[in-house]
């Protein structure tokens, strides 16, 4: 067998089902008593069963990672919701160019948002409540909850994860209206120079392509750099929060 | 138990797979999310008493085909046939220990989905080769040989990484 593509022999493909416990007692039995007569057997044994391990090693580093507090979130609000009907998705006019972000205040670009379009969006709400959403994006370990707003349009708000991009602290976060599906996933950080937080780009939205539905849809382009990071441990987010996101 | 609270139990598990599959966490979060609503659409499809585990996967499995097709023209995965031979390299428990997530997805990256997928049913989530020829709708014979290469193929990336030489196993 080389890697340029030649079938894998039956004794491969024997060696690797005993490595993955496929084998019948008696087969197993059978193939060791070749293996210790033959070494290269054994080696090329050792090969499927160390590529199990590596990949179970490698893949349980994964634990160490919070839990995505989004999808918990997700699936509890719809153990609660299990028996109301479904709202259907109100199409939230709410397209805009990612790259237009950088630079403009989580204000400057909210106050924009709120002028360009008189709908009920979700980037709409987010504008008029600037000031609730800074404090929640400032205070709120990630997974956790706030009220912004109250009736028909009120939105919940929940940090997702924080990350250390350098320079800046950034968190993703979510918002969601509470009595629909309508929903916003952007980035916002806070540097040093302008310790405010300030929304970097829109990362998904309900809004959009036709036949959407309410599943999520991501902005046009890469995910941004900082996202492709490991998010803060629960620990050291806590220690940011606690510390008012200290300067880098 | 709740069917959600059922699905929760699993999230670690399909939270594995989805990275395996597309290497990045959020994006292996959102495939995971979308699989998830899915179940939730389909509850009823699925029977009481039947494994929910493999039933999910298999919709995680079609929600990350869907996502790699969307994204196709940004693909750096070399297709199954003209995968480069790599060098042999050598192997050792230290070697191994040492290895990274990051490591691992980082090979896996240059691997096909379609052996991303075996690795990560089979070796990583313990699934036998049945289970994972009908999460992923192939016969056990290509299970198998898919696996037998995906392995090769990650322990021989893996090992140049490293600047090793793996004792000539398939000389």
């Amino acid at each position: 067998m080389t890697a340029g593509g030649d079938e894998a022999s039956a004794t491969d493909l024997a060696l690797m089902a005993l490595a993955d416990g496929e084998l019948s007692d008696a087969e197993a039995e059978r193939l060791r008593a070749a293996m210790a007569a033959d070494p290269s057997l054994a080696r090329r044994y050792e090969l499927y069963a160390a590529s199990r391990r590596v990949l179970r090693q490698a893949f349980a580093q994964l634990d160490e990672l919070p839990a995505s507090p989004r999808l918990l979130a997700s699936l509890r609000r719809e153990q609660a919701a299990t028996l109301a009907p479904r709202v259907a998705p109100r199409r939230a006019v709410f397209a805009l160019a990612a790259g237009l972000l950088l630079t403009v205040g989580l204000a400057a670009w909210f106050g924009q948002q709120a002028q360009r379009s008189h709908d009920a969006s979700v980037g709409t709400q987010l504008a008029r409540e600037s000031g609730a959403v800074a404090a929640a994006l400032e205070h709120l370990a990630a997974g956790e909850e706030a009220r912004i707003g109250d009736g028909a349009q009120a939105l919940s708000l929940m940090p997702l994860a924080s990350y250390d991009g350098g320079t800046a602290w950034c968190r993703e976060f979510e918002a969601r209206r509470v009595s629909g599906d309508d929903a916003l996933r952007a980035l916002a950080c806070r540097d040093a120079a302008a310790p405010a937080w300030e929304i970097r780009e829109v990362i998904a939205s309900t809004a959009a392509p036709e036949d959407s539905g309410s599943e999520f849809r991501p902005a046009s382009g890469e995910r941004p750099a900082v996202l492709q990071g490991r998010p803060l441990t629960p620990e050291q987010e806590r220690a940011a929060i606690a510390s008012g996101w200290p300067r880098h | 138990m709740s069917f959600e609270d059922d699905l929760i139990a699993l999230l670690p598990r399909l939270r594995r797979h989805a990275l395996a599959r597309t290497g990045h966490l959020a994006e292996a979060d959102d495939l995971v999310q979308a699989a998830c609503e899915r179940a939730l659409q389909a509850r009823r499809q699925w029977r009481e008493g039947t494994r929910l585990d493999a039933w999910v996967l298999t919709i995680l499995n079609n929600v990350c085909i869907d996502h790699a097709r969307r994204r196709q023209t940004r693909g750096t995965e070399a297709p199954m046939e003209e995968l480069d031979a790599v060098p042999d390299t050598n192997w050792s428990r230290s070697v191994e220990a040492r290895i990274t997530l990051e490591q691992v997805l980082g090979v896996l990256a240059e691997l096909p989905d379609a052996m991303r997928a075996v690795l990560s049913l089979v070796a990583v989530e313990g699934l036998t080769y049945e289970e994972a020829s009908n999460i992923l709708k192939v016969p056990i014979g290509t299970v198998m040989s898919r696996l037998s290469r995906a392995r090769i193929e990650l322990m021989r990336r893996l090992g140049s990484d490293g600047g090793q030489v793996m004792n000539g196993a398939w000389s």
